[in-house]
């Protein structure tokens, strides 16, 4: 990086401290601290809730999905609006009105206690471990990319990002959410602007549109009814509906959010902001892979864009094959170059256009098989899957973009990671005083102690991100182990939440056994079947709601007083 | 009492230029189908798959 770069970079930096500072003074005792004493604006939580959903991997992997295939993810985000009306008409009244810290309260209060500690229990796991795949997975990418020391990336994220939130509280984490989701969306324009400006002075918009569309980039709506296909409007619409409202309804990290407005509705004005500006920020970063499909029609792309993965197949056994590969892309590359600009000739002159399209997805399509077969080499190499698609974006910003402006596309990914891992502590934090602390060890406790409890906790589980971060490549399987347990309760947890919403006589055995039960089945889909992931929160879901309500009844469900 | 002022400001009134909550809710879902519908349009005309 040049001066420049470096000018912008510290300038993020101390743009985030300087605004978690000035605007965490006010801040005064455990309200405060997890709820900015309930006097925020909308549009800061609604921005913050934004923020805190797009992690760096949002931002670096989705693009790379693009590029590999096509707009069809957006169809995982078009159930999101739906969701932000059910939480807002159905979830959100419920824990705004009765003043609660975390959304695990609110099981105590309609169940019981063990409801309430095995459900804040199992995000305090979940969350905990992933708040440092949060840093460690755009610090690796970094470290290959930029060539920077990838424990030095994960220190100056973790310790920066603990420190503000450890004194500011919610109120820094959502200011600093609002000027690094701001920055995220000029990241965005950006490199839509850069793309358009690094491609052949000849190639116009149209050209682009063109071109993406020959190899069916732009298909945003697949109708297949297949289920193992997680990119189809029927899996997003069901499967992505039932995700997205056990995130935003159940997930502590979101719901903290919606929980600092000033009023009932301006947490329901943060939510409809999203409802409106979620689906077309998700559409513009996938655009950003499309449009890298594309420029690399007309720039050499690399076989492999990970020089970590092509340096150690390169050096082993399998070496000489993988150079073989990588020649016979380039030489693939330069036809298809070709074939493109006479592509683009014949539509200027009005001349026939067919031969040409063959050929492109004949190249593409051969391309692609070689890309297939390198990544199979590599996983052969290294015994594990090659996840290259997370460095397609950042190999390009390094290559192509001016002094300046890699400053702040690097910057942009620096804010997309702390955002959402600023919003993981003050949750886990929140969680583990509130839910743990308060209620079962210290009870009685003044103010004071328990905002020094907080900022304790804020630190624990900050520092336990880092170690995580810090020793996540050694850890491999045991994180996919998280992750995927991680999906197979989430579902689950929305179930409890909904058992309790909508089944008025379901008690606390129901809850508490309807949410094992749920995560069991979820467990046996998982293993019998081939369904997409995405399913299983709608197994989860529907699982526990039948269960529990089944259960409530024959144990002679919840005290008529009490209904 | 704060809590007595803010009801009113959430449960009833104009909320920018809708007249109620339900009518901003029902923007939503049309917003919803609408931009399924322009998705669908969007892949249909920008497939040039077939030469």
């Amino acid at each position: 990086m040049s001066g420049i770069d470096w000018a912008v970079f510290l300038l993020y930096f101390g743009a985030v401290v300087g605004f978690a500072l000035y605007h965490s003074r006010k801040n005064v005792g455990i309200e405060g601290y997890f709820l900015g004493n309930r006097r925020l604006p909308w549009a800061a939580i609604g921005l913050s809730v934004m923020a805190t959903q797009a992690s760096a991997i949002t931002f670096i992997g989705t693009t790379g999905q693009a590029f590999e295939d096509g707009m069809e993810f957006i169809q995982v985000y078009l159930p999101q609006p739906l969701v932000m009306v059910i939480l807002c008409v159905l979830f959100v009244p419920f824990f705004y009105k009765a003043k609660f810290y975390t959304a695990y309260e609110y099981l105590e209060g309609r169940f019981d206690a063990k409801t309430r500690s095995l459900t804040a229990f199992l995000f305090l796991v979940s969350r905990g471990l992933a708040a440092g795949i949060v840093l460690y997975a755009p610090a690796i990418v970094l470290s290959v990319i930029m060539g920077w020391d990838e424990r030095v990336t994960i220190l100056i994220m973790g310790v920066i990002t603990i420190l503000y939130t450890m004194v500011g509280g919610i109120t820094a984490v959502i200011w600093t959410d609002v000027i690094q989701m701001l920055l995220m969306f000029v990241g965005i324009g950006a490199a839509v602007v850069i793309l358009f400006a690094t491609l052949p002075p000849e190639v116009g918009v149209g050209d682009v549109v063109y071109i993406g569309g020959i190899q069916e980039m732009w298909k945003s709506i697949d109708l297949s009814w297949d289920p193992t296909n997680r990119y189809t409007l029927w899996t997003g619409v069901i499967g992505g509906f039932f995700l997205a409202l056990a995130y935003f309804g159940t997930d502590q990290s979101q719901v903290q959010r919606y929980l600092t407005a000033k009023s009932l509705r301006q947490s329901r004005l943060a939510l409809i902001f999203n409802a409106f500006v979620k689906v077309p920020m998700q559409f513009a970063i996938l655009s950003i892979g499309v449009l890298l499909f594309v420029f690399y029609h007309f720039e050499q792309p690399p076989l492999i864009f990970n020089p970590a993965e092509v340096a150690v197949v390169e050096a082993s056994e399998l070496g000489a094959e993988y150079r073989d590969l990588t020649a016979q892309h380039t030489r693939l590359h330069g036809e298809r170059r070709e074939a493109t600009l006479g592509l683009l000739e014949a539509r200027r002159q009005g001349g026939e256009l067919a031969s040409y399209q063959t050929s492109i997805q004949d190249y593409d399509e051969r391309m692609s098989e070689l890309r297939s077969e390198a990544k199979s080499l590599i996983s052969e190499v290294r015994g594990a899957v090659s996840n290259d698609v997370n460095y397609v974006f950042p190999s390009y910003l390094v290559k192509y973009v001016p002094a300046g402006l890699l400053g702040l596309m690097i910057a942009v990914i620096f804010a997309a990671a702390m955002s959402s891992l600023d919003s993981e502590l003050t949750a886990l934090s929140s969680a583990t005083v509130i839910d743990f602390y308060k209620r079962w060890f210290r009870p009685k406790a003044s103010d004071a102690h328990y905002l020094l409890a907080s900022r304790v906790s804020t630190f624990f589980w900050g520092a336990m991100a880092v170690v995580v971060a810090l020793y996540a490549g050694r850890l491999g399987s045991l994180i996919e182990a998280v992750n995927l347990v991680g999906s197979y309760f989430y579902g689950s947890l929305l179930g409890v939440f909904l058992l309790g919403f909508l089944v008025r006589r379901a008690n606390g055995t129901g809850a508490f056994f309807g949410l094992i039960a749920g995560m069991g089945s979820v467990w046996i889909v998982a293993a019998t079947t081939e369904i997409s992931f995405l399913y299983y929160n709608v197994v989860g879901a529907v699982v526990v709601v039948g269960v529990g309500a089944l259960l409530s009844g024959l144990s002679g469900g919840r005290p008529p007083e009490v209904v | 009492m704060e809590e007595q002022e803010k009801q009113p400001e959430d449960d009833s009134g104009r909320i920018g230029i809708f007249p109620s909550w339900n009518a901003l809710y029902a923007t939503v879902v049309v917003y919803t189908l609408a931009m399924i519908v322009l998705l669908y349009v969007f892949t249909v005309l920008l497939d040039y798959s077939s030469p």
